[in-house]
């Protein structure tokens, strides 16, 4: 009877405040949607990237590999001589399809049969049974084509490709046909997808492999691992066939962070939000909580009340919440695809990784936060005795007494998090607590700060009229409502400054790093496939055909390729510079005085930045590549430089120290310096001229174009940051105005009083509008040195864990600006509606005795 | 001779479940400047609506209101407050004042929001909150003074731009009846000293004989009573 009656006054505050829950609502959906939204994303793009791998693998143990491919030959020795042994040959390389990047996958039909690749080893079903290969639409025949590749069955559906259809592919700039043959089933048509399969010798004729193979897949058991490494030469590698994937993970670690990084500021925002409705939605009805005590509610009665209703708005809210979280992330999958494929390989993420995991964390985070702080609010409620619930004067007074003491905790707390930030750990997990405990601290310490310099400015603000006087006066005394609400949005806003700095001192980095090492003029390098990292060869005697081109002064060439080392698979570029100083990189740290004198001789190279902070290598050490002719050899560091092109690090060779251990004399790159006073076009067009050829296409661009579409991709990397921090600020826009609005409902009858005693509706209007604006410019001026200290730790501390790369945090002033803007014009969109029903509510009923 | 309010014709209904409740019907009244006229009637008469109409808290829809001979019936909203804010004084029996400010903001309020200068204005305030005995409670806030207090801080925040129209809604109905007597017999001469005409809403007869005449508001009609003849009437 009582819990129905209890129920039916819920029921009936929600009835009469409908906007109060619906922001009730709309706060946990947001809150909840988009926590969900980056833990979807950031598990998709982790889960494809697994998916595919294991497409690439199949039931592969290990995997034998050489410095610069495997020849054909030695794959053939090594069949006849263990013939119990399963392996197969494989080519990979990307090609790409109307501007879309797949994996091509070479393979030998017959030695597939035991490695179950793509799942459902479409080449065994292929070649064993011609009545399924014909009920996939094809005909033995058309698999025996020397043209054919067969494509899942969801990519061709995907991608509307048919089976018996000629396809134009583009392999690094140029154009090859092939024959779609079959479309092949997939256990896992996730895993499949974006990857082609063709036979061994047509794939290696289209990625012009030569006698090259990528490597040799194995399934080994340990005697047959033990007999295998005896008889292999110190040339070849054979590696547990998961370590590549482990290199590859590693990479992408840096952006998942990043990401994660984001969805806990969600998460801070989001629990927020969700705080602050449920607490407004308790404190609205503390009379009435009152006199429900007077008549002799107990307070156990009123908690389980207060609480079952937040079960039940937030649990509908929550479920409401992780389907939009699961909306948007289809979005976000896209960016971040996009990322990946730019930065690290080809990544194709088709399915949105969903699970009940989800659901339950959904949950947890809706209901849990809801409950919490509605049981927080509840306690208060239903513990202040009946008499004093009715005093505002009061509770303004005691909470305005609590907040020295919240402002030290919070002082506290900040310097806890300060002082974790500049330990000298590696933990990246230390650096988000460090980021979190100062944001935590600084938004303890808002209120007071708020108060005093209300209060401060009050002489000041008096003489600019009752209106700003009376906005003024209404912050500072009811800090306990407008505390939380300013603290809210200048935390959010300070997130978009702190991010906006990281970004900005980023940017401005990248862009004197690229001033600073784009030496050359112009560069000329082969075109690889679409948007991958694998770089493809220039012809050999391009070198001495620039070189004499007129207008030339000098030439530089490089060399791009994966190189295995004592800390993983790295990437190392081969140089042969214009200048014996190496010219244009810059040396953070060197073996002695003259680097470059050491480096050009044998046994030496250079790391980059990121490299020497994650492995803790230093200049006059030594690290260990794995070399074409001598295997396993130690190298000398001769100096750590910067770079900014890659997070998972990159080794700097000498060309002539290359040659020593390489039989790979090719080039990807040439960088020409010009003379003075000629024209950048002009030479352009005679290197066209003069090097290309029909069978290998040239991009020839000025060092400005490449300046240029560095920080296009550059600019593409934070897109999905920018995303998430707007999505923040929405957030963070709802509990604001959620706050606004209770905060205005709250003392609508002191709006009735003023307007009883001769104020107007513009009068009221304006003390409203000013308020709020007072309100965000406050919040907008306390979020620049917070966003600052969040800044600095995601610069020095964050990135420089994740990332490996140290830069110059700069202050960009137009931030500081849009900071404030969008700060004050949140406040005041958000204000709008509460000054207008405040001054259209009748002023009667507001003052009709209770 | 003005009069401070004068009401023609007014009518005034609400609707309450889809039925329409007539709660003035065609009022006429008067009350002269200067004057002190009591209102009486049941609880539920419509005083308070009354009273609302008369100082366009609440808009005028048939009839019409005049204050000191301004007819309200063209006003807008904005004229409406002005009015209100230069001419009258109102007086609740909740009290009606803003916990958050202090007894001197309070009283203030309506000096400041006509654009007042502060230094008169708080002069003005402590002229008053003498007058109402509270001087030195200026800095403190409403909802700690007794209810007698209170509504003394409501009589100077209705006194303090000296109206020519105090309207006062039962102002001592919250109160016990030694203080109820004391606030009535300050609120009467302050009135009385400053010209003010008041149409005093109450149940008390003794409060109503005090007054320069009575009205009754009865089924939506008023009528003058005879405040001599009160007990007689059916208002009580
Ligand atoms: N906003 C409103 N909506 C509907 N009915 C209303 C409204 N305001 C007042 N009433 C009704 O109008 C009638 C008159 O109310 P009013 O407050 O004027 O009475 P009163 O004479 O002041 O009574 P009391 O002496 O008890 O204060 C009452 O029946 C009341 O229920
Ligand atoms: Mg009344």
């Amino acid at each position: 009877m009582l819990a129905h009656i209890l129920a039916r006054s819920s029921w009936r505050f929600y009835r009469q405040h409908p906007a109060q829950l619906l922001l009730s609502i709309i706060g946990i959906v947001l809150g909840v949607g988009v926590v969900c939204a980056v833990l979807i994303t950031n598990n998709s793009s982790q889960r494809a990237f697994a998916l595919s791998t294991e497409a690439l693998y199949g039931n592969t143990t290990h995997e034998l590999i050489g410095a610069n491919g495997v020849d054909q030959q030695f794959y053939v020795e090594l069949r006849n001589r263990f013939t119990s042994i399963n392996m197969a040959p494989v080519i990979v390389g990307n090609i790409a399809i109307n501007d879309e990047v797949y994996s091509l996958l070479g393979l030998d039909p017959f030695a597939e049969l035991a490695f179950n690749r793509a799942s459902n080893s479409p080449f065994a079903s292929a070649t064993t049974s011609q009545q399924q290969a014909e009920s996939n639409g094809s005909s033995l025949t058309d698999l025996l084509r020397t043209d054919a590749l067969l494509i899942s069955e969801k990519s061709a559906r995907d991608k509307q490709l048919s089976v018996g259809q000629m396809i134009t592919l583009d392999v690094a700039g140029q154009k090859h046909s092939a024959y779609l043959a079959a479309t092949y089933q997939s256990d896992n048509p996730v895993a499949a997808t974006g990857l082609l399969l063709g036979d061994i010798a047509f794939v290696q004729k289209l990625l012009q492999r030569g006698d090259k193979i990528s490597r040799i897949d194995l399934i080994l058991d340990d005697e047959q691992e033990l007999a295998l490494q005896e008889y292999l030469p110190q040339t070849l590698q054979l590696k547990q066939a998961g370590s590549r994937t482990d290199t590859m993970r590693a990479m992408t670690r840096g952006f998942h962070i990043n990401l994660t990084a984001m969805s806990l500021l969600a998460l801070l925002v989001g629990i927020f939000l969700i705080h602050n409705t449920m607490t407004f939605a308790v404190v609205q009805r503390r009379e009435l909580f009152a006199i429900m005590r007077i008549t002799g509610i107990t307070s156990r009665t009123l908690m389980k009340n207060i609480l079952i209703e937040a079960v039940a708005i937030s649990s509908i809210a929550s479920m409401i919440g992780i389907a939009l979280g699961y909306f948007l992330s289809s979005a976000l999958v896209k960016l971040t695809t996009r990322t990946i494929n730019d930065l690290y390989f080809v990544l194709h993420v088709q399915e949105v990784w969903f699970s009940p995991w989800l659901i339950a964390l959904g949950l947890a985070l809706g209901i849990g936060s809801s409950v919490i702080a509605a049981s927080i609010a509840a306690i208060d409620a239903a513990s202040t005795n009946p008499v004093q619930a009715r005093q505002r004067s009061l509770i303004e007074e005691r909470s305005q007494r609590l907040l020295p003491l919240l402002a030290m905790i919070g002082v506290v707390i900040m310097a806890a998090g300060a002082l974790l930030s500049v330990l000298p750990l590696r933990s990246l997990v230390a650096g988000f607590i460090a980021m979190m405990l100062i944001i935590l601290g600084f938004g303890l310490l808002i209120p007071w700060l708020v108060l005093h310099i209300t209060r401060s400015l009050k002489p000041l603000i008096d003489k600019l009229g009752i209106s700003l006087s009376l906005a003024a006066g209404g912050i500072y005394r009811n800090i306990s409502r407008t505390g939380l609400a300013i603290a809210a949005l200048s935390i959010a806003v300070s997130a978009t400054f702190g991010v906006d700095v990281m970004i900005g001192s980023f940017r401005s980095s990248v862009d004197n790093w690229l001033k600073a090492t784009l030496q050359s003029d112009i560069y000329i390098t082969a075109p690889a496939a679409a948007s991958t990292q694998t770089a493809s060869m220039l012809s050999p005697d391009s070198y001495s055909r620039a070189t004499g081109t007129l207008g030339v002064a000098s030439v530089s060439s490089g060399r791009t390729l994966q190189v295995s080392t004592s800390v993983g698979d790295i990437s190392m570029l081969v140089i042969k510079p214009h200048s014996s100083d190496g010219g244009g990189f810059e040396l953070l740290e060197t073996d002695g005085d003259s680097p470059w004198q050491l480096w050009s001789a044998d046994q030496s190279l250079m790391i980059s930045e990121p490299l020497a902070t994650k492995h803790k290598l230093q200049a006059g050490g030594s690290i260990d590549v794995f070399t074409q002719n001598k295997g396993f050899t130690s190298f000398n560091i001769a100096a750590v430089f910067r770079d900014y092109g890659s997070s998972q690090g990159k080794l700097l060779m000498a060309r002539d120290v290359f040659d020593l251990y390489w039989q790979a004399p090719g080039i990807s790159s040439l960088g020409i310096v010009l003379n003075n006073s000629v024209e950048v076009e002009l030479v352009i067009d005679q290197l066209r001229a003069t090097l290309a050829s029909s069978e290998r296409p040239l991009s020839i661009q000025s060092n400005t174009a490449i300046h240029e579409q560095s920080l296009i991709v550059f600019d593409r990397t934070f897109e999905v940051t920018r995303v998430l921090r707007w999505l923040t600020v929405g957030v963070a826009f709802v509990g604001i105005f959620s706050a606004l609005l209770a905060l205005h409902l709250e003392r609508a009858k002191e709006f009735a009083i003023l307007r009883a005693s001769g104020a107007t509706r513009q009068t009221v209007l304006m003390i409203v509008m000013a308020q709020t604006f007072i309100m965000g410019l406050l919040a907008g001026t306390l979020a620049l040195p917070l966003g600052w200290m969040m800044s600095e730790v995601l610069i020095k501390v964050i990135n420089l864990r994740s990332f490996g790369w140290s830069m110059q945090s700069m202050l960009p002033v137009d931030a500081i600006g849009e900071t404030l803007v969008l700060a004050v014009a949140s406040a005041m969109l958000a204000g709008i509606y509460p000054a207008y029903k405040l001054s259209r509510t009748g002023i009667a009923e507001q003052l009709r005795d209770d | 001779m003005t009069n401070a309010i004068h009401v023609e014709a007014l009518t005034h209904s609400y609707t309450r479940a889809d039925s329409r409740t007539l709660i003035l019907d065609s009022v006429e009244m008067s009350v002269p400047s200067g004057q002190s006229v009591a209102l009486i009637g049941r609880s539920g008469s419509g005083k308070s609506t009354l009273l609302n109409l008369i100082s366009g808290l609440e808009p005028v829809k048939q009839g019409n209101v005049s204050i000191n001979g301004q007819s309200l019936l063209n006003l807008n909203d904005h004229q409406r407050t002005r009015l209100r804010g230069r001419q009258i004084g109102f007086i609740y029996q909740a009290f009606n004042l803003i916990h958050t400010l202090s007894v001197k903001d309070n009283v203030a309020l309506p000096l400041a929001l006509s654009g007042v200068h502060s230094g008169t204005a708080y002069a003005r305030v402590k002229q008053l909150m003498d007058a109402v005995g509270l001087a030195g409670r200026e800095e403190d806030y409403p909802d700690r003074l007794s209810g007698g207090e209170q509504q003394r801080v409501a009589i100077a925040r209705a006194l303090v731009h000296e109206p020519a129209l105090i309207l006062a809604d039962e102002p001592t109905g919250n109160l016990d009846a030694n203080s109820g007597r004391q606030v009535m017999q300050l609120l009467r001469d302050l009135v009385q000293q400053q010209g003010s005409a008041m149409l005093l809403v109450t149940h008390s007869q003794e409060v109503a004989r005090s007054a320069d005449s009575a009205l009754l508001l009865n089924n939506g009609k008023v009528e003058v009573v005879d405040t001599l003849a009160l007990e007689q009437s059916a208002a009580w």
